[in-house]
């Protein structure tokens, strides 16, 4: 053999060891024909499957990071993977892996076991009214359950099939139509045959890249094993539990006044009452939360800080992604304002300063 | 031919100069985690390294975590780049291709050599941290606690001897990837250290570009990838995802990176 002819010989199997799994991954997916309503309902009646599988979500929210936001900030702001076994909402585990450790949920009935495997740590808590999401929000399943609520047939269209974890899967775009939703778009694919859903991507106007894309890498239908469910805190462990849940932030915040619209948008009232106070639409909504100085003093610093971030006579306004947060400035004995959101910033400063308004008129009738 | 070669191997004193500075890093962090009682915080530090203050039967894993970034990885690189460049700048690769000897035999050789230096840096790596683990690290005694896994379950012993094993097996399956690579440029070159040096130049640009989102697309065809995957046998259930993946990818590289070092060395002029 000559000298070309084993380089050849070489090239070749370089060539088909790059080649071949990219054309196995792009080979085309019939699409089924259905339309978005019937997508729609297909993904709604797969609510009940379980599941077991694996997830890689990927998040580009650069957002502020505080003693009490830093879990979310990691969670949104970065790479994850997951592993889950869902068996119904009631029975549950996700894990979610690093290179040197894994950080699990073990959900069952109404309390949460957390474990740390760095710190050696299991940390059982009653499930709270109010929490910060978790890393089982970043499931497609559970993702697209949030975001399709709410809609508008007119929101909906068909995307072309893809496939995902080996399945065919097609795609459903939502496209919100409140005027003030800083969403472009986001798009769900589902399993063709159970419905679940199996990739979520959200958009922001104006994004170059999508400040989140969770999908499945591998999934298996079915029952997960009881086994895998089962977590009893591991000797040596440093077990301890809670009331509430441990990224429960807003028991201790003082109840906020509820106007029924602001900035334009209406009140939707199925808050825990005097927690936070919802306004919007579907996925363009955006919260108002009253905060004490406990919380609010460190986010005010690190927003002080953050690349991007506006302050003014109004507050502290940020932009990450479609997420759009404005604090309230400080002022002595009240509390502060936090609103936070897909909405666009100019309807979150309005909202603010109506809020200033009503304040002022409630504490001048008082005074009267 | 393989005998002489792996003969060669074990009599030659800079095989364990060399493992003996591979093994000495995770013996001094032993030592200092046992007199200072002080662990990595959460989220840094290699695989394992935390659990060992409470269990010392995982401190083999921790020392292997230790070694693999960079010291094995460097060492695996300067004993295959030495592989026919040192024969050649010996003046005596020749003299051994004068014998009845297949140039692709002197290869597989070679190769199996290097394997071999891999498999003993791991046994003795992983040996010495038993070991040292056994004696200055735990709250237990090793032989009687139950370990816990990396997803908070109870491991046997026995189930702990097998994961170990099976990582080792992974550990030493990682390193193929750059003796390979090694290797090629060991037939490209007269010199030994410029072949090590352009096998640790890949693993260097392979290990930056993995930190950078932008490359992702690259990620799965970067030689590093999955080398901390041995990590994953220790979850419970075990995921083997990353774990086949990283096996296949370097089985890949073995087959291009060993046909180019035979397509090149078969026909290459020997002047030395």
């Amino acid at each position: 053999m000559t000298t070309a002819r084993r380089w050849c010989l070489v090239a070749v199997a370089a060539t088909l060891l790059v080649v071949v799994p990219l054309v196995v991954s792009a080979r085309p997916v019939a699409d089924p024909s259905l339309d978005a309503q019937q997508l729609l309902a297909r993904i709604r009646a797969a609510d009940n499957i379980a599941y077991a599988g694996y997830v890689e979500a990927h998040g580009n929210l650069p957002l502020p990071t505080t003693d009490e936001f830093n879990s979310v900030a990691n969670l949104f702001g970065g790479s994850s993977r997951l592993r889950v076994w869902w068996e119904s909402d009631d029975a549950w585990r996700v894990d979610r892996l690093s290179a040197s450790g894994e950080t699990d949920l073990f959900h069952s009935g109404s309390r949460t076991t957390t474990w740390d495997y760095e710190r050696l740590r299991a940390t059982s808590t009653l499930d709270a009214l109010v929490f910060l999401p978790r890393a089982v929000e970043l499931l497609p399943p559970r993702l697209a359950e949030l975001v399709l609520t709410d809609l508008r047939t007119d929101e909906l269209s068909r995307l072309p099939a893809i496939r995902v974890a080996g399945r065919q899967a097609p795609g459903l775009r939502l496209t919100p139509s409140v005027p003030q939703s800083s969403i472009d778009n986001i798009d769900i694919w589902a399993d063709a045959d159970s419905g679940l859903p199996l990739r979520v991507r959200i958009v922001g106007d104006g994004d170059d890249s999508p400040p989140i894309d969770t999908s499945f890498a591998e999934l298996t239908l079915g029952q997960p094993s009881t086994q895998a469910l089962t977590f009893d805190p591991p000797a040596g462990s440093r077990p301890s539990s809670s009331g509430l849940g441990s990224d429960s932030l807003l028991g201790h915040i003082p109840a906020v006044a509820r106007a029924p619209q602001l900035a334009g948008l209406p009140a939707i009232g199925s808050s825990p009452p005097g927690l936070f106070t919802r306004y919007g639409r579907g996925v363009s909504q955006f919260l108002v939360l009253g905060l004490d100085d406990d919380v609010a003093g460190p986010l005010r610093s690190q927003l002080a800080s953050a690349t991007g971030v506006v302050v003014n006579d109004d507050g502290s306004a940020l932009a990450a992604g479609p997420l759009h947060l404005h604090l309230s400035p400080h002022r002595h004995f009240e509390p502060s304002w936090l609103l936070v959101g897909t909405v666009d910033g100019l309807t979150l400063r309005r909202a603010a300063r109506q809020i200033d308004q009503l304040r002022g008129t409630a504490a001048g009738g008082a005074g009267s | 031919m393989i005998l002489v070669e792996l003969r060669k191997l074990v009599r030659r004193p800079r095989t364990w100069v060399t493992i003996g500075l591979l093994d000495a890093l995770p013996t001094l962090v032993a030592v200092l985690l046992a007199i200072t009682d002080l662990g990595p915080s959460p989220g840094t530090g290699p695989a394992f390294l935390s659990a060992v203050l409470s269990d010392g039967s995982l401190f083999p894993l921790a020392a292997l975590g230790i070694v693999l970034p960079l010291f094995l990885p460097v060492a695996v690189a300067v004993v295959a780049g030495e592989a026919i460049a040192g024969e050649a700048q010996g003046g005596t690769l020749r003299y051994l291709l004068v014998r009845p000897v297949g140039r692709t035999r002197l290869l597989v050789a070679k190769l199996v050599s290097v394997v071999g230096f891999v498999v003993l840096a791991v046994l003795v790596v992983a040996i010495t941290g038993y070991v040292t683990g056994a004696l200055l690290l735990g709250d237990q005694p090793v032989a009687t606690s139950v370990t816990t896994s990396v997803s908070g379950s109870g491991l046997s012993q026995e189930e702990v001897w097998q994961r170990t094993g099976l990582a080792m097996g992974y550990v030493m399956l990682s390193m193929l990837g750059v003796a390979s690579v090694a290797l090629f440029f060991s037939t490209l070159t007269d010199t030994p250290l410029s072949a090590a040096l352009g096998a640790m130049a890949l693993l260097i640009a392979s290990t930056l570009l993995l930190t950078l989102d932008a490359a992702d697309v690259l990620a799965p065809y970067l030689p590093t990838r999955y080398w901390l995957a041995f990590v994953d046998l220790f979850r419970d259930p075990i995921l083997w995802r990353d774990v086949i993946r990283g096996a296949l990818q370097q089985g890949a590289y073995v087959l291009v990176f060993l046909g180019a070092a035979w397509a090149n060395f078969t026909t290459k002029d020997i002047t030395s």
